[in-house]
């Protein structure tokens, strides 16, 4: 059953859009969602491991415990940073063509000059 | 590239603070450091970015390059690289609340019991349902925070938007604001601790304290004060109370209007306020300030921690900094920092030869092993980073007005 809600989640002031096509808006905040969850199986798989190498079979209790020392946070931390880097490949990507001048243009040039003959 | 200053700072649990579940944390901790990743490796390159195509694209459309931040907005808006900064920037906001949102919800009837057991335990608070907070407040969700600062859940101790303001502040700041997030109060009494040495108020007033995260050091620091703080909804007054209550603090919290308090004229020693006057308006600023000349006493300091001007500053950091306007439902954000406060100190009574705007330096290094996460080594880091504009961060400190009312 679900829980009662008792505080909205509804933002006042119409949410911009940002790119060309809504979609595209919609897709990006699920995505991010879903790598929101992904990480949050990585800490609950790290801190069950953790505890597990650590002192073997453990109560609930202990396991959040371990999942909040000071080490385990510190290695989260590195994870999190970790997976933004790889999530956000392509962003990066369009930045490094844009100020190296990687163009379309570029590759069609490119194509052009390798196939004279 | 590489990810200086990457921190895992905790907060301070204290009796009202919602405790999140080890998936919530995570949640939590994921929003948080997603913006810390936006701003450290994916900001970086959108001013690079600019200069290569969009600046470029704009001139061969115009004939000429953009002349200010408005026109730079119309020109990156059609540039993919910005539309994925500002699509990723607005969704960490939206994470960050939500995360926390959940948390609360989960554990409401516990934090509504607690509500109970410490309300005028320490301290007192006085909240008026038929006070109507102004519209500047109320006509959009400031900050995209859900529900906005007058969310009324219908419970008899109205706590919860000041619950979820708390932690998501908090996350907001990445945990720069210290493990109590008073960041902002500690930088501008130790500026008077340092600069106005004979200064010794018993009297203090907090403008638009929200939940009271920058009036604690107040008291800490000057005992022997009698300290009032204000704010214009309910559920942050309450809050502000019973987190102060938790934490065995002695404050006045009262729902008042900063424009016009009701206090008789000549009532306090010292008026601060930390990052309120940029959620005022055009008409309700100068009149803030006219407010704190009359309420002070003769020789008394009127001193608000807020936002940087953007004079001297440059036009694509102007436009950076103007996003939170746009995206992040700051309507007051960009106008504010228009604004000469210098001018608007002098139109509201206080001698011209007695305002200023300074820096009060940040005290992140205080929190140096305070709390879990605060390690001096990634402490000292933070200190001596050079922040990007649009980063949050304090850089070298808060931007400060400071103003002397006549003596008598």
């Amino acid at each position: 059953m679900a829980r009662a809600r008792k505080m909205t989640r509804v933002v006042r002031g119409k949410r911009p859009m940002f790119f060309d096509d809504i979609t595209e808006d919609l897709s990006v905040s699920m995505i991010m969602v879903l790598a929101q969850e992904l990480s949050v199986l990585r800490a609950r798989l790290d801190a069950v491991e953790g505890a597990t190498l650590a002192k073997g079979l453990l109560s609930e209790t202990e396991i959040a415990e371990f999942a909040d020392r000071e080490d385990t946070l510190a290695n989260g931390e590195k994870a999190r940073q970790d997976l933004f880097s790889r999530l956000f490949y392509l962003v990066h990507q369009q930045a490094a063509e844009a100020t190296g001048g990687d163009t379309s243009t570029r590759y069609a040039d490119v194509i052009a000059d390798i196939t004279k003959t | 590239m590489p990810l200086d200053g990457n921190n895992n700072f905790q907060q301070t649990l204290h009796p009202m603070l919602p405790k999140p579940s080890l998936e919530e944390a995570e949640r939590q901790s994921f929003a948080k450091s997603l913006r810390g990743y936006i701003q450290k490796a994916i900001l970086p390159d959108l001013e690079p970015v600019y200069q290569a195509r969009a600046a470029k694209r704009f001139e061969k459309e115009t004939g000429h390059s953009p002349r200010d931040r408005h026109e730079i907005r119309k020109t990156m808006v059609k540039e993919p690289y910005f539309q994925a900064y500002a699509a990723l920037n607005r969704i960490a906001q939206e994470l960050l609340w939500l995360s926390v949102i959940e948390s609360i919800d989960r554990q409401y009837d516990q934090l509504s019991a607690t509500a109970k057991s410490l309300a005028n335990k320490v301290g007192s608070y006085k909240v008026d349902r038929a006070f109507t907070p102004p519209n500047y407040v109320t006509a959009l969700d400031i900050h995209c925070m859900p529900g906005g600062y007058a969310q009324n859940t219908g419970d008899d101790i109205e706590f919860a938007a000041g619950a979820l303001y708390d932690r998501g502040v908090y996350l907001y700041s990445m945990g720069y604001g210290g493990p109590f997030n008073d960041d902002k109060g500690r930088s501008v009494v130790n500026y008077i601790k340092r600069n106005l040495k004979e200064f010794a108020p018993k009297t203090i007033l907090d403008m638009g304290c929200a939940i009271g995260h920058s009036t604690l050091p107040y008291k800490e620091l000057f005992p022997d004060a009698k300290v009032f703080a204000i704010d214009v909804t309910e559920p942050l007054v309450t809050y502000a109370h019973l987190r102060a209550a938790g934490l065995g603090v002695d404050i006045t919290y009262e729902q008042r209007n900063a424009e016009d308090t009701g206090y008789p004229d000549a009532s306090f020693d010292l008026v601060v306020s930390h990052i309120l006057l940029h959620e005022t308006s055009g008409k309700a600023l100068p009149r803030v300030l006219k407010e704190c000349h009359r309420l002070l006493k003769p020789g008394g300091y009127m001193i608000h921690a807020d936002l940087p001007p953007f004079a001297n500053m440059t036009e694509f950091m102007r436009f950076i900094l103007d996003n939170e306007t746009y995206y992040n439902a700051e309507p007051f954000w960009g106008a504010m920092r228009e604004m000469n406060l210098v001018d608007l100190s002098a139109k509201a009574g206080f001698p011209k030869d007695k305002i200023m705007m300074t820096t009060a330096p940040m005290a992140i290094r205080e929190f140096a092993g305070r709390a879990k996460g605060y390690d001096s080594g990634i402490v000292d880091q933070l200190a001596k980073r050079e922040f990007k504009a649009g980063e949050f961060a304090p850089g070298a400190g808060w931007e400060v007005l400071i103003a002397q009312k006549e003596t008598a």
